[in-house]
């Protein structure tokens, strides 16, 4: 808790979330929930099958009360996880009545593994939906489903939502490239928008200026000073 | 006709062509994306009987960017300027959450002057946002006037935008560890004079043209009514959820830069009705002024010549005298506008109070300079979605009303 900045969350009640996490911990650990804490923010990882009775009774248990669903998104790890693990599903919850946030994780991925084609079109292992628990879940499931292929079992409306009639592909997927594969012009002669495949004159340059460098990993508590250069007193 | 061209238009087509209506009344209206009232590029599909509407279902994504994908991209401050882009009405508020994510991953701390001149500019631009939705609300709904009045004082906020940053909208004046620079001389008088005339004489002045103006009235009482239960259901926040009657404001509940040391009103209503939201905005943008004149205060007072960034020149740039004459900061200088600046491990989720809600950024980094996964958080996308339930049973004008109250901004919604 020590890096803390206290700019941010300047009342956060460090013991509500103390008490929470270790309540999580007891209430959720028969369902295969880990509480983490990193940076005075709660996190459950929690198995795919226990998700919507685990969603409903934190919604509804007076302890938690977290009758809210702010955000519902997906992280590719793509490289980093097993296949089968491909993908974390990313839900936050916030209750009004305890002042609390907590950050809901499970993974999926790939139970077989498909011919890799481009644009990449596998669909993910399902997820249960929480469309019926939280109405709010229905257009972040969309999403969702629309940029990483994550589908949601009984999900009412299951469309695609942010790109375009017809588009092929899961553009926030890590082997999905910026430039993506088709793109639109307007076509004089036939007076109709349509599509092509991207055409890249010249390969696509990424310019890696990382060095070494580690950055910062201790806090830096003196805002108002000059602390980079320790020895400038001396001189 | 490619056969992709000829998929595209099916697809288009389809909205229509799998409708069957059930008796002479029903029909189904495609509203937008070029309608006036739908702020911007919103695609309504109302399915209708008669004029009464008995489903919305809207299509968005017409302005989509793919902005978290080009974040993936890019470094921490190169990802700034994406943010004034997001919701373009209230630039500043979006740079802030970006900013605040970036400083909890870091595990820094800002400069108290820093604080205020953020928080100064938060509220000058929640003043700016609720100005523009009110114009636009009461076009929507048919009062001219108010949109002139409303966008005549707009253009000051622009002006102390463009004085502070140089851009009259899209700053980037917010920056991981304070703000790119100090105020200019002579302004905080300037937006004190303004402050006070908009308190004295604006702010009545607007509301004298509506809140008891019998056609305004008809138009938003007991319109798009939200209950506490459906507003937290549908993850509603700020005025949406404030309308309601659930006083909640995370400048109170959950403080984030100096706004626990300062003094103001969280205004709550009653009903949930389309008007309620109004009285609640107006008000919201008289407390603001309350919030503008404390920053001035102690910007002028206590804070006078303090330092408006981290001095730590890993984080934040260094002095151009610094750049131009000593090695270090010219090392420093170059290797943050080339590489960045590395960030821990970790990721976090940060949130503001912007005008329109809750304003968040889920945020991952795995070290480096640049993050590996960046999710906005738009108020107005959970909003939006509730249209369909407010929507049902209203009349086709209503639906004008709706989207005014929700006070919807594409760019962020559709991202």
């Amino acid at each position: 808790m020590s890096n803390l900045a206290p700019h941010i969350d300047t009342a956060l009640d460090v013991k509500a979330l103390d008490k929470l996490k270790t309540y999580l911990e007891k209430t959720y650990k028969a369902q295969g929930g880990i509480v983490t804490s990193d940076r005075n923010e709660l996190t459950l990882h929690l198995p795919k099958k226990s998700l919507p009775a685990v969603m409903q009774t934190l919604r509804d248990d007076a302890q938690t009360r977290f009758t809210q669903l702010m955000d519902l998104t997906a992280v590719d790890w793509l490289g980093k996880n097993k296949l089968e693990e491909r993908f974390h599903v990313v839900y936050h919850l916030l209750s009004l009545e305890h002042n609390l946030r907590l950050r809901v994780i499970l993974t999926t991925g790939y139970s077989a593994s498909g011919k890799a084609q481009k644009p990449d079109t596998t669909l993910a292992d399902p997820v249960p939906s929480l469309q019926s628990l939280f109405p709010a879940a229905t257009w972040y499931e969309r999403e969702v489903f629309d940029m990483f292929g994550i589908p949601f079992t009984d999900a009412q409306d299951l469309r695609r939502i942010l790109t375009d009639y017809g588009f092929q592909g899961h553009p926030l997927r890590k082997d999905f490239p910026v430039f993506g594969y088709e793109e639109v012009f307007f076509n004089e002669a036939t007076s109709q928008v349509e599509y092509k495949a991207v055409d890249m004159p010249q390969e696509t340059r990424f310019f890696n200026a990382t060095s070494p460098w580690e950055g910062v990993n201790n806090p830096t508590p003196l805002a108002d000073e000059d602390n980079t250069f320790p020895n400038k007193a001396l001189k | 006709m490619s056969t992709q061209t000829h998929l595209l238009i099916q697809e288009r087509a389809s909205a229509a062509e799998n409708y069957l209506p059930q008796n002479e009344k029903d029909m189904r209206l495609n509203f937008g994306p070029q309608h006036p009232s739908a702020h911007g590029v919103l695609r309504l599909i109302l399915d209708m009987e008669g004029e009464v509407v008995t489903k919305a279902d809207p299509h968005i994504g017409l302005l989509h960017r793919g902005t978290e994908k080009l974040i993936e991209t890019k470094t921490y401050i190169q990802a700034l300027p994406y943010f004034d882009r997001l919701d373009y009405v209230s630039m500043m508020c979006q740079e802030h959450v970006w900013c605040l994510a970036t400083e909890k991953l870091l595990g820094i701390q800002i400069p108290r002057r820093a604080q205020y001149v953020r928080v100064l500019f938060s509220e000058v631009t929640r003043i700016a946002n609720h100005l523009l939705w009110l114009g636009c609300h009461a076009l929507d709904i048919g009062a001219m006037a108010v949109f002139l009045y409303a966008f005549k004082e707009r253009e000051f906020t622009m002006d102390f935008y463009e004085e502070v940053s140089g851009a009259r909208m899209h700053a980037n004046y917010f920056r991981p560890g304070g703000v790119n620079r100090d105020l200019p001389e002579g302004l905080t008088q300037k937006i004190r004079d303004w402050n006070k005339n908009f308190r004295e004489k604006v702010l009545p002045m607007l509301e004298s043209l509506l809140d008891e103006n019998r056609i305004w009235k008809q138009r938003t009482v007991d319109i798009g009514k939200v209950t506490p239960e459906e507003a937290q259901a549908w993850g509603f926040s700020g005025a949406m959820l404030r309308g309601s009657g659930i006083a909640w404001d995370l400048r109170k509940s959950q403080p984030y830069e100096c706004y626990a040391e300062l003094d103001f009103a969280v205004p709550v209503g009653t009903s949930g009705d389309t008007y309620d939201r109004y009285l609640v905005r107006m008000e919201e943008m008289r407390q603001s002024t309350f919030l503008i004149d404390q920053c001035l205060d102690k910007l002028e007072g206590e804070l006078k010549g303090g330092a408006i960034k981290i001095q730590n020149f890993k984080i934040s740039p260094p002095p151009r005298e610094e750049m131009k004459q000593g090695m270090e900061g010219l090392i420093h200088h170059f290797k943050y506008f080339t590489e960045g600046f590395h960030v821990p491990k970790g990721e976090i989720y940060a949130a503001i109070e912007a005008p329109k809600g809750e304003m968040g950024v889920y945020l991952v980094s795995e070290g480096g300079p640049k993050p590996y996964r960046a999710k906005i958080r738009a108020p107005g996308f959970a909003h939006l979605q509730g249209l369909d339930f407010m929507s049902r049973g209203h009349l086709l004008a209503d639906v004008a009303a709706l989207i005014g109250t929700q006070d919807v901004v594409f760019g962020e919604i559709d991202r």
